[in-house]
Parts: structure tokens; C-alpha cells; sequence
């Protein structure tokens, strides 16, 4: 396993809001977190990038328990976190904004080099000398994630990419899944849009209430209406 | 009043106003990066232009080696003072509010004011210029201390350093980009606390660098920190908190409308600093050119 949580309980302050969350994800796979608003994603998400460190549990990371570790030395570790409200630095050009990411984590090895995440992301290469505050919610979207590829995570958390995204972006974006997963890296992803998030994972789990009430298949997932009436809304 | 006299009013006020802009730099960096209103800063800036004097005894006082290696060493001292202070103190405080913040800040000044007075006394001391500097430039007639005019051109000197540093360089990048969102730069592999330290260290730096040049310029003494401190806090709020470009147009202002306005009105010239600000707080909160709280 890549990512192994185990049993962590997460607080905001004395508001206790993960009870006992333990999931997998294995290299290579594109496992997804469901829920609804508030059930608890973002927290599963903060907590494994260590953001907001579980009070109890344990989260480990391609076999090193990383739970506690500051963000950056998890970040150093491989991990990559695209934040749901994407966070890009609105002074820095979209250039700079790459290079905090690439550089960053350290940016080894070339897998991830300037050339590819531009022609992986053509839009941004036309904006690169632009401000980051300047871009559309999607090209933001893309630049946050273009930021975090470019340090070469193994494991990229993706926080509801698709929120507040056109249809069109939407699409755009299951494309670039599709394609990271094809390159090999592993993804976290949490959703809110199930059909989206069905289409582009392997796995799915599904958290409601700070609980892990369901894992499965997506193949599985897709055929219990009753699950997903129960827990998705859908 | 003569235009002449108004020139060199002018000119003696940027050179004030420039030296302000040192000492201000550096509060309004570390504001908008560590998010605290550093108080103590007027003590630092006091602590470098005792250093300066106290290297200038050690040295052979008057001299441009001397005044150079006060330059070169008395800074980095209290950045590593600051690096102290960053990493026992300031760090625990950042997620606090900011009337904690303030209480630290402000208990820090009173403790540096008291170990500036126990090691070097109440008595006023001042470094004397270096021969070259010593003499002065003749300005329509009227002799304008050669010094003043240098302290007048350290002073975008350092503008343009701050610039490049800030906006061509890595670390200039680092610094951007945990004025918005620290946490996400962490998330990336960033060392936040170490960005947060460097630019305590350099808003220490600059605090030094304007001590060692007030060394020179007029007497030192025990209320020097707090004249600054407060000319500095009234030129953040003008040009807006956590903008260095908002530092200079700040600190011209000040300086200058001091300088000048003491023809006219005498003392009473030091409530302009305070009328500025109240202005500029009524008219625009958020400074000349800081931006609305987000």
C-alpha cells in the first residue's frame, strides 16, 4: 500500500470530526473520498498531509509513518496537495507560482519539467507571465494542480477539484486524471460530483459524519442505489 | 520663505524621510509576512546605532573603514538578535490574537530599552561621521552636511535591493507567496518557519542598517527607539501595511512634511505624522497603497 491511514480521529479544537477513518490507497490507483458538504473529506485530507494532525492514529506514507510530520517534510516525502479552494499566490506570475512548486519539494528528477506541465497544460503556457490573481477559476484550477505536479508527488491529494468548474472545464479536468493516472501517480480524489468522480476512480470510499461508512469498488458503488440514496443524495 | 531654504528643507527632509524608510521597510515586511505588528522594532533599530557606537570605540572612530565595517558587521548582530527573539518568541504568537502579539511586543520594548540602558547608560552618544562624509555640499548657497546627502542616496539604494530581491529572486518568491497562503506554500515542501525567520532577520537587518546610519547623523539616546517606532507606525499606515512601496511614499511623506512644515509651525510640525494618518485612515483604512482587508 502507498497510503495506509489508520483509525485517526481529527479535531478542530474541541469539535471532534474524524471518528476512527482508516483507508488505502495502493500505488498506481485512483481511489475516491465521497461525501457530502461537511461530512468530512477535506478534514481526511488535511489530516493525512498533516495540515491538521490527527490526535490519535496513524497515517503512512509508502511505508513511513508520516503522522505529525510538518507538511513540508510529507511534501518532500512525494505527497502532493491541491487544495479545494486552489490557494494560488496572486502576486507570483503563473511561472512563479510552478516554481515555488517545483522547487520546493525538491524536483529531483525531470518526470514533471517546465516543457511537460506546459504541454500538458497549454493554457498555462500562454499565461505564464501572467498574474495568478488575474486567472479564471479554471485556469486556476489547473495551475493549483500543475503546481503541486510539478514536484513530482507520488501520491496527489486532490480536495473537490471540480467544484464551482463549467461543464467544459469539468470534462478537461477528468482528462488530466485520466492522464496522471496513465504517468503513474496515485490519487486521493474528493468529490462532491459523484458521476464525475465515478467515471475517473477505481475505488471508492464514502464518509458521512466523520465516518467511513462505505468502501468498494466503483464498478460495486455504481449498482447499490441504496447506498448512494442514503449517503449521496443521488 | 526663501525657495532656496525650501530646497534645502526638501532636501534635508529626504534624507530624514529616507532613513525612516530603512527603519519602516522593515516593520511593514515583517507585517506582511508574519501577520505581527512588531513593536520592538524601534528598540532594535536603537540596539544597532548603540552597536555602531560601541564598534566606533573599539575603532578608530571618524574613519571610513570604520564606519564601513559598522556597516558591514552592526546589521547582521541584530539580525541574529532577531533571530532570537523570532525563534524563542514571535513563533508562538503567530496563531494568536493580536492583542497578545502587541502585549509581547510591547513587554519586548520595555526589556530592550532597559538592557540598552543598563549596558550603555542614558547619556547621549553619537559616532562621528567619517572625514569624507564630514564636510558639506554647498546647496544654493547654504552647506548641506555631505552625510545627509549620503544617507539621502543609501536609502533607494536599498529601495531597489528590497525590489529585487523581493520580486527577481527565489526567495523574493517564497516571501510573496507566504504573505497570502504560508499553509499551501508548506504544503508544496516549503520550510515556512525558515521563511518566516529569514524575513524577521532581514526586517532586523534593516532596522540595523538604520541604526548604524543615525549613529552618525544626530545624537543617540534612550528615546530614539521610540521616535521611530512611532514614525514608522504612522508611515505603515499611510502607505499601507506590508507594502514597501507604500514604505517609501510613507516615509517621504513624514520625512519631508516634518522637516519642512518645522519652518513655519516650530514643534508643532510633529503632529503632522498624526494628521496624515488619521486622514489617511478615514479616507482609505487600508493604507495609500495597501489593499482592503481580504
Amino acid at each position: 500500500m502507498q497510503l495506509e491511514v489508520r483509525n485517526i480521529n481529527t479535531f478542530y479544537g474541541l469539535s471532534h470530526i474524524l471518528f476512527d477513518v482508516s483507508l488505502d490507497v495502493d500505488q498506481g490507483e485512483v481511489v475516491v473520498l465521497l461525501g457530502r458538504n461537511g461530512a468530512g473529506k477535506t478534514t481526511t485530507m488535511r489530516s493525512i498531509m498533516g495540515l491538521t494532525p490527527p490526535k490519535s492514529g496513524r497515517v503512512i506514507f509508502k511505508g513511513k509513518d508520516v503522522t505529525g510530520l510538518a507538511p513540508f517534510r510529507v511534501a518532500r516525502l512525494g505527497m502532493g496537495f491541491v487544495p479545494e479552494d486552489r490557494r494560488i499566490f496572486p502576486d507570483l506570475t503563473v511561472h512563479a507560482n510552478l516554481e515555488v512548486g517545483h522547487k520546493g519539494s525538491g524536483g529531483k528528477t525531470n518526470k514533471w519539467n517546465y516543457d511537460r506541465i506546459y504541454g500538458f497544460f497549454p493554457r498555462l503556457d500562454e499565461l505564464s507571465n501572467r498574474r495568478g490573481g488575474t486567472l479564471s477559476g479554471g485556469e486556476q484550477q489547473m495551475l493549483t494542480i500543475a503546481r503541486t505536479l510539478i514536484g513530482d508527488p507520488d501520491l496527489i491529494l486532490l480536495d473537490e477539484p471540480s467544484e464551482g468548474l463549467a461543464p467544459i472545464v469539468v470534462k478537461m479536468l477528468g482528462g488530466f486524471i485520466d492522464t496522471m493516472k496513465r504517468e503513474g501517480v496515485t490519487i486521493l480524489l474528493s468529490e462532491q460530483n459523484v458521476k464525475f468522480a465515478l467515471k475517473h476512480s477505481d475505488r471508492a470510499y464514502i464518509v458521512d459524519n466523520g465516518h467511513i461508512k462505505y468502501q468498494g469498488s466503483v464498478a460495486e458503488l455504481e449498482k447499490d442505489e441504496d447506498i448512494k440514496k442514503r449517503y449521496l443524495a443521488v | 520663505m526663501t525657495i532656496q531654504l525650501f530646497i534645502f528643507m526638501l532636501v534635508n527632509g529626504l534624507s530624514h524621510g529616507m532613513l525612516l524608510f530603512i527603519i519602516a521597510s522593515g516593520l511593514t515586511l515583517v507585517f506582511g509576512v508574519l501577520r505581527v505588528i512588531n513593536f520592538a522594532h524601534g528598540s532594535l533599530y536603537m540596539i544597532g546605532a548603540f552597536l555602531a557606537y560601541s564598534l566606533s570605540t573599539l575603532l578608530t572612530t571618524g574613519t571610513l573603514q570604520s564606519f564601513l565595517l559598522s556597516l558591514l558587521l552592526v546589521p547582521p548582530a541584530v539580525a541574529l538578535v532577531g533571530f532570537v527573539l523570532e525563534v524563542l518568541l514571535f513563533r508562538r504568537v503567530y496563531r494568536e490574537e493580536h492583542l497578545l502579539q502587541l502585549l509581547l511586543t510591547y513587554a519586548l520594548v520595555l526589556i530592550l530599552d532597559d538592557v540598552v540602558r543598563v549596558i550603555w547608560g542614558g547619556d547621549p552618544r553619537n559616532v562621528a561621521r567619517p572625514e569624507i562624509f564630514a564636510g558639506s555640499v554647498d546647496l544654493f548657497g547654504m552647506a548641506l552636511p555631505t552625510y545627509n546627502v549620503f544617507v539621502l542616496l543609501v536609502g533607494p539604494v536599498i529601495a531597489l535591493g528590497m525590489w529585487l530581491l523581493l520580486y527577481r529572486t527565489r526567495s523574493g518568491n517564497l516571501i510573496r507567496a507566504a504573505v497570502w497562503y504560508p499553509e499551501t506554500l508548506g504544503a508544496l515542501g516549503v520550510n515556512v518557519s525558515w521563511v518566516m525567520t529569514s524575513t524577521f532577520m532581514l526586517g532586523c537587518w534593516l532596522a540595523g542598517v538604520g541604526g548604524v546610519l543615525m549613529a552618525s547623523l544626530a545624537n543617540i539616546d534612550l528615546g530614539i527607539g521610540m521616535e521611530k517606532i512611532i514614525e514608522s507606525f504612522a508611515v505603515v499606515v499611510i502607505g499601507g501595511l506590508g507594502s514597501i512601496g507604500g514604505a517609501l511614499l510613507g516615509s517621504l511623506i513624514i520625512g519631508v512634511g516634518i522637516t519642512v512644515l518645522q519652518l513655519p509651525f516650530g514643534r508643532w510640525a510633529l503632529v503632522f505624522p498624526y494628521a496624515v494618518m488619521a486622514l489617511v485612515l478615514i479616507l482609505r483604512p487600508w493604507g495609500l497603497f495597501g489593499k482592503p482587508e481580504r
